[in-house]
């Protein structure tokens, strides 16, 4: 984490005071933070008002804040707190579903493989076929890879946003990738015999 | 969740993965750059940033402490007894200029006093504000939504458009008016039943819904205007020593100097007529006008046909928010016509007005005052 960037700038202004860098901030991260919201959620207006209460709580602790944090990070972390009670709230309402685990799980991915990638044909076949298969994978190892490859972040970083242990994180992206190397294997066998 | 004891595995961590394994975890980081989000509009969030700040504003009004909540509610109960008599004898104009007077002047953004106190501020710079269900729900930037209570006492709400800034009002009776920068109109939560009233400081235009029976006021500090239903300009800034209305369609009664000792004189008139009260003269005259030249800056661009250089500038200054020093004093009475296009930026604009003086414009290090002055190139 280096401390010279413009978004740490942002959130050291933000801390000291000045006026314009909380619509800075707000500017800069809500755009991210939506998009991780609805990885959990299908209701935008409960992503909404958690963003919202988020900024809040921002605005009333601003004194109280960590100057060195990583952002990005620290503002995921809070807003999945954020979605996991509202989750819990939610569920604890309705009586059809008292038995099931009250843990956020994450929705299934959509990638655009298509438009982004440069490929080979066979290769795009295989993508495709991972693709499939990281979302039959169960929700935990999925929100690992998500919070890996897409957000960037380190396992330190992962396991406390997920609250688990460091160790267990470690464990279940290694389950995952193992996981995904057998399917591919099968699939690419698959392919063979198909061609 | 299903959980197999994972004892047995061997090394269970990312850093000793097998070149198969590892290939997995290269396609898989791959695939996840390409992986779909979900957008979040510049609408929702703008309107989600109106919302973050009224919460705000609400909280730090809540955040007095309970001393100072005591000691100030003694205080205001004192003085309510006091203004309380004082206003029970005043009629609504009266009540909204003072609420004119007490809006915040010059803030950076447009915003919307609600009669709870509320602050609602509005970002963009062509704002919009919709009444709906008789004033209990306001839309604001065609996004999101504020309630408020339209029972009970009248209130007030005011909004306060600053310099370089506009925006669009529609009022719960299907009126609508747009307010020009540095301009302020302050307006019953709701309409009752008989009047419908408003008081205004700066430049607005009207587009009044008819009503046989209720008419519409229009107050400003020098004239009122009593409409049933038409449209109209009207231009009353504090910084003018004058007061304008001119009427596009229909007609207007206009009652000048209201509140002054020798009484009020009345006239009524007919489209295409500019009314001018004259401060310094305490008169009211009236003159044939093009009426495009007033009210074309509601829709983005001023004509002008032959006006003073001075007004012109100062109509840019308003509208952009900069100020504009003209540093020769003998082209300030001279008339200049054209059009400009409001859409483009400050500099476009004054390199329009500089080929047409002959002039040259320069930018000051402080980024909002221009100088306007002799071309140092001789024709």
């Amino acid at each position: 984490m280096t401390h010279s960037d413009p978004d740490h700038d942002t959130w050291l202004r933000f801390i000291s005071g000045e006026p314009d860098a909380f619509s800075d901030l707000y500017d800069q991260y809500t755009g991210v933070l939506y998009a991780f919201g609805m990885r959990y959620s299908t209701d935008r207006d409960l992503v909404k008002d958690c963003i919202h209460d988020l900024f809040i709580d921002l605005h009333g602790y601003r004194k109280n804040l960590a100057r060195d944090a990583n952002v990005k990070f620290y503002l995921l972390k809070s807003l999945r707190r954020k979605l996991h009670l509202a989750h819990r709230k939610s569920s604890m309402l309705r009586f059809d579903r008292w038995d099931t685990e009250d843990s956020l799980a994450i929705n299934t991915f959509s990638f655009s493989i298509e438009e982004e990638l440069i490929i080979s044909e066979k290769e795009r076949e295989i993508l495709q076929h991972l693709a499939a298969e990281i979302n039959l994978l169960p929700d935990r190892q999925r929100e690992i890879l998500y919070l890996r490859f897409h957000q960037d972040l380190d396992y330190d970083e992962i396991a406390a946003i997920m609250q688990i242990s460091v160790p267990t994180c470690r464990t279940f992206i290694y389950r995952a990738l193992k996981q995904l190397r057998g399917k591919l294997e099968f699939g690419a066998i698959l392919l063979i015999m198909c061609c | 969740m299903k959980r197999k004891s994972n004892k047995q595995e061997p090394k269970p961590d990312p850093e000793h993965l097998t070149e198969a394994e590892r290939v997995a975890g290269e396609r898989a980081k791959l695939l996840f750059k390409t992986l779909r989000n979900e957008t979040f509009s510049a609408d929702e969030k703008d309107a989600l940033w109106n919302q973050v700040e009224e919460t705000v504003s609400q909280r730090k009004q809540r955040s007095f402490n309970t001393f100072w909540i005591a000691a100030a509610a003694s205080v205001t109960l004192l003085l309510l007894a006091g203004v309380g008599y004082l206003v029970f004898y005043k009629n609504t104009a009266r009540t909204m200029q003072e609420f004119a007077a007490r809006g915040a002047n010059g803030p950076d953004e447009t915003q919307l006093i609600l009669g709870d106190k509320r602050v609602i501020s509005l970002r963009k710079e062509n704002s919009s504000v919709v009444y709906k269900e008789n004033g209990a729900l306001i839309q604001v930037d065609s996004s999101s939504t504020i309630d408020q209570q339209v029972a009970g006492d009248q209130q007030f709400n005011t909004l306060v458009v600053p310099y370089g800034k506009r925006s669009v009002l529609t009022l719960a009776d299907g009126t609508r008016i747009w307010l020009n920068s540095g301009s302020k109109l302050v307006y019953p939560s709701h309409f009752d039943k008989r009047q419908r009233e408003v008081y205004l400081e700066g430049q607005a235009y009207f587009s009044v819904k008819h009503s046989d029976d209720v008419p519409f006021h229009v107050y400003t500090r020098d004239m009122e205007v009593k409409v049933l239903g038409t449209e109209f300009d009207v231009s009353a800034y504090a910084d003018d020593d004058y007061t304008a209305t001119v009427l596009a369609t229909g007609s207007v009664e206009l009652t000048s100097q209201s509140q002054s000792l020798f009484g009020s004189k009345k006239m009524k008139i007919t489209p295409g007529t500019r009314a001018v009260y004259d401060q310094q003269r305490a008169a009211l005259q009236t003159e044939q006008v093009d009426v495009q030249e007033y009210v074309s800056w509601k829709d983005g661009y001023l004509v002008l046909n032959s006006a003073p250089l001075t007004e012109i500038l100062k109509k840019l200054s308003r509208y952009y928010r900069v100020d504009i020093i003209l540093k020769q004093p003998k082209l300030a009475g001279v008339r200049f016509g054209g059009t400009l296009d409001l859409q483009e930026n400050i500099r476009d604009i004054l390199e329009a007005v500089s080929v047409t003086t002959g002039l040259d414009y320069k930018q000051q290090p402080n980024e909002r005052r221009y100088v306007l002055e002799e071309s140092a190139i001789r024709p």
